[in-house]
């Protein structure tokens, strides 16, 4: 696989993230927009991880949470993340990030620590991707490096799974 | 190994005629989306002689899928004959235009009290259709 | 005469591709319009899928006929055959539906089709910006790309 200098990566994200800041000057605002993106993205990311990964299939929630975080950030982000703290059900965990290359060399402005989601675009992306295979799914951050948190960590929340349904209406 | 788990026979109109499966525990559907199953197939048929690329194409004549291969002879009277196996399972096709299809004719056909297109209910039909599938079954090495 | 016609559909039916090698019997014989052939079609391999859910023999006692199932979930069937013509289908758990018709010599083509999937579709589509998800694409590397490996397949004339 192609690999290419991750610090491109995080320079083009974070100024990405402060012209956003710009010209919006809305934290709350900003937080959407990377989300959206970050759904955008998700959708198309979803083709090319299951292309390399060659995963046909995820037998429950836990088996896609434990892929997403082992695999799937280990292609894209060269990362991994740890899966903990599982409700009663298997519908909510947690995702761990001990080493999150998006973050290297961020310092958040006063007024922004807590309010601002940095990450959001990854959030997005994991929502975008795992709607993509009918896993519909909410992501957020509980913790945050750049919050002072000791760890990033999201909050995965399975909401509902879909079926294949037969688009076309029947009396067509 | 080889197997025959079901043989279906359709009517020119879609309606089901027979079925019976062969091996045991084999997941069955129940009798009412047998029914479905056949009227499925008699409209997919058709669709995909409407679809090919081919001018004149007949019909579908092996459907395979992840656990199981359908073959399906059609008869000059468009009557269907559908036989469900194991995948790889070897002449399947002659076996449906050949043995099945004679023991149709000899035993359904001419019995004079079977109404044409209905119902197969002849007892000789299913003993000797049962008899040739256990003896094929038995040279695969199934337990009988 | 190896290989016919090429379609790729998304999950809500929209044909996204289509390319015709070769098609002695034209669409306007067949369903009328393109529209319709492609409506056809989707209709078709939905309803084969339902199908062979159904008459799976190592498959849930009882399920129910025509209920909703999720992509791998179930048996699907990969390819049927007819006199004249095999019709090769695939599908990604992201809901993408490649269908490939052949002449019936052709063997197993699923290694084949996950290839077009995972090295030219997601390659040239996927990772195109021009690309629009669940709109029909018409990409130059793409058509290449997929022209070259179908005649690598010796399957061109």
């Amino acid at each position: 696989m192609e690999t290419m200098n991750a610090e491109i990566f995080t320079l083009t994200y974070g100024s990405m993230v402060r012209q956003l800041l710009v010209d919006t000057e809305d934290v709350e605002e900003v937080n959407k927009q990377l989300d959206k993106m970050g759904y955008n993205i998700g959708v198309r990311l979803i083709d090319e991880f299951l292309a390399k990964s060659k995963i046909n299939k995820c037998v429950d929630f836990r088996d896609s949470a434990e892929k997403l975080a082992k695999v799937g950030f280990k292609m894209f982000l060269n990362t991994t993340a740890s899966v903990t703290s599982w409700n009663a059900e298997g519908t909510e965990c947690s995702l761990i990030l001990e080493d999150n290359p998006m973050t290297d060399f961020v310092e958040l402005p006063e007024g922004c620590s807590r309010k601002l989601r940095y990450c959001n675009l990854l959030c997005g992306v994991i929502r975008g991707a795992l709607r993509m295979v009918n896993l519909n799914v909410s992501c957020n951050f509980v913790q945050d490096v750049l919050w002072d948190d000791p760890v990033s960590e999201l909050r995965l929340k399975l909401i509902s799974t879909g079926a294949e349904n037969y688009p076309f209406k029947d009396d067509d | 190994m080889p197997a025959i788990y079901t043989i279906l026979i359709i009517n020119k109109s879609g309606g089901l005629m027979f079925d019976r499966d062969f091996l045991p525990g084999i997941s069955k559907t129940n009798g009412n989306d047998t029914l479905r199953l056949a009227s499925i197939w008699h409209s997919v048929n058709a669709i995909s002689t409407q679809l090919s690329p081919m001018p004149n194409c007949l019909g579908i004549e092996l459907l395979q899928a992840d656990t199981f291969d359908l073959h399906c002879f059609q008869a000059l009277t468009g009557i269907k004959f559908l036989a469900m196996t194991e995948p790889q399972t070897p002449d399947v096709a002659n076996l449906l235009r050949y043995t099945i299809y004679d023991l149709y004719a000899d035993y359904a056909l001419k019995n004079p009290f079977y109404e044409v297109d209905q119902r197969i209910k002849c007892e000789l039909f299913d003993n000797h259709l049962n008899y040739t599938i256990t003896g094929l079954h038995r040279r695969w090495g199934h337990p009988v | 005469m190896g290989v016919f016609t090429i379609y790729f559909f998304d999950r809500e039916g929209t044909c996204l591709f289509y390319h015709e090698w070769s098609r002695p019997k034209p669409v306007k014989l067949g369903a009328g319009t393109p529209g319709d052939d492609q409506k056809m079609l989707f209709g078709l391999f939905f309803q084969l899928k339902v199908f062979a859910a159904a008459m799976d023999p190592k498959g849930k006692p009882n399920a129910q006929l025509g209920a909703p199932t999720r992509i791998g979930e179930s048996c699907s069937f990969h390819s049927f055959t007819t006199d004249l013509y095999k019709l090769h289908f695939a599908e990604s758990p992201s809901g993408l539906k490649i269908v490939l018709t052949t002449d019936p010599t052709v063997g197993d083509m699923r290694e084949s089709m996950a290839y077009i999937y995972s090295y030219i579709y997601v390659e040239c589509v996927v990772k195109n910006p021009m690309y629009s998800p669940g709109q029909p694409f018409r990409f130059e590397t793409f058509t290449t790309q997929l022209n070259d490996f179908i005649q690598s397949l010796g399957l061109l004339q």
